[in-house]
């Protein structure tokens, strides 16, 4: 049988003087809680949960689950970073989100707090309250990118802030990249509904390559159209320019790194 | 997700500049296949630099491809091949495959299906790295000519339905 982990998430609280347990929690935060501690267990990858066995527990709201070796082997290198509070910038973004998330409620109530254990002797038990501070630290995992996308303009403008939605024509993904009011009513072309190429700048997590923060710089010319005429027109201001290189190929390769 | 698109190297666009080029033909040929059949035409910025120390590129044809700078991504795949530089063809300068691999790194961010190229030495590499299970981009040399069967990435049968290569007083 696969060796299983036991991982522990608690939520500790009270509600008029009561302690929150199973039996005094509300329905939407029972929900939210376990459908956070699901993101947590799946990350940005979307680890499959089929596998993992939960139940509920009294102490003071506890979620015990029961994690597979394959979801642990990815969860456990980011336990191991929570034992530092200036961590979050090293975690996979999705499970960053997630302590974010209960570290700022956490700041906010009395009495609540959050806990993760495990049963794994190396991984340290984790506690979110008012007192701690976990935060991003000296690590940003996001690197600037510039990118061009080929997709169909579904949706543009905005009464306040402006952005363009395009649905990337490989994928089917649509993606949201903001813009200015000023550019895109300075469009002279109709891009709604068209195809467009499009040069964005956005910010991408060093480890996981997912993109945020996607900013429309400019539409770019394009036209894939075959051409006769231009082609020959390309041809023939190309047998000019490289008369001097008999063969492609060889021409690259010397450009490349010359000859040994 | 099926690979889709081509990445164009830059022996392929010197050799589509030259009516008189042995390959010229089949340069013609897949330009115009890729093209009418909607495939995305990846060009990488390391191309436009080797190619612009000759020629600039007009606008109907830059505006037919899509521009691939060589981003964060596409460094962090370049250094996950496994590639001994004691593996390469002797034909292959070493300094060199840096450039192949970069571009090939962008091919396989991009989920590139082809590279279309006249380079023999960067062909071999693109076909070993294809072979070892690192790329999924199947290299096209121009030397063995326009063929359809060349540009289905799985071999079971045409990707983008099929065509004909016209002949040359169709075009006009």
């Amino acid at each position: 049988m696969e060796a299983l982990t036991t991982v522990e998430f608690s939520l500790r609280d009270q509600i008029d003087g009561v302690e929150l347990t199973p039996a005094t929690i509300g329905l939407a935060r029972f929900n939210e809680f376990h459908r956070q501690i699901a993101e947590f267990i799946a990350g940005s990858e979307g680890l499959p949960l089929d596998e993992v066995r939960p139940r509920v527990e009294p102490g003071s709201h506890k979620l015990v689950t029961l994690v597979p070796f394959l979801v642990m082997s990815s969860l456990a290198g980011d336990l191991r970073r929570l034992e530092r509070e200036d961590c979050l910038g090293e975690l996979d973004p999705k499970r960053a989100e997630i302590i974010e998330r209960w570290q700022s409620k956490a700041k906010k109530g009395d009495f609540l707090s959050y806990g993760i254990t495990t049963s794994e002797q190396t991984i340290k038990p984790i506690k979110l309250t008012r007192e701690t501070d976990y935060r991003v630290g000296e690590i940003v995992p996001w690197v600037k990118v510039e990118r061009y996308i080929v997709g169909t303009v579904v949706d543009m403008g905005g009464r306040s802030k402006a952005n363009v939605h395009i649905k990337l024509n490989g994928t089917g993904e649509t993606v949201v990249a903001q813009s200015s009011q000023n550019y895109l009513r300075d469009q002279e072309e109709n891009r709604l509904y068209h195809t467009v190429l499009a040069r964005v700048q956005a910010e991408q997590h060093w480890r996981t390559r997912d993109l945020r923060s996607i900013r429309l710089v400019s539409f770019e010319p394009y036209e894939p159209r075959f051409d006769v005429a231009a082609l020959d027109r390309f041809a023939e201001t190309g047998a000019k320019a490289w008369a001097d290189v008999p063969d492609s190929g060889t021409w690259v390769r010397e450009l490349r790194g010359g000859r040994e | 997700m099926h690979p889709s698109g081509a990445v164009l190297d830059t022996s392929f666009f010197i050799t589509l500049a030259g009516k008189d080029r042995a390959h010229h033909a089949a340069a013609r040929d897949y330009w115009r296949w890729l093209i009418e059949k909607g495939v995305p035409l990846y060009l990488p910025t390391i191309v436009v630099s080797e190619f612009y120390m000759k020629q600039e590129l007009p606008p109907e044809i830059a505006r037919a491809c899509i521009t691939l700078p060589f981003n964060w991504d596409d460094a962090i795949q370049c250094s996950k091949f496994r590639f001994p530089l004691s593996d390469r063809d002797p034909s292959t300068p070493r300094e060199s495959l840096k450039d192949d691999l970069k571009i090939l790194a962008q091919a396989v961010v991009q989920n590139a299906a082809y590279l279309i190229t006249d380079d023999e030495g960067f062909h071999r590499t693109a076909t070993k790295l294809k072979a070892e299970g690192q790329s999924q981009c199947i290299s096209i040399h121009l030397k063995d000519g326009f063929s359809e069967a060349q540009l289905d990435p799985t071999g079971q049968g045409l990707l983008f339905g099929t065509w004909t290569a016209p002949n040359a007083d169709s075009e006009a």
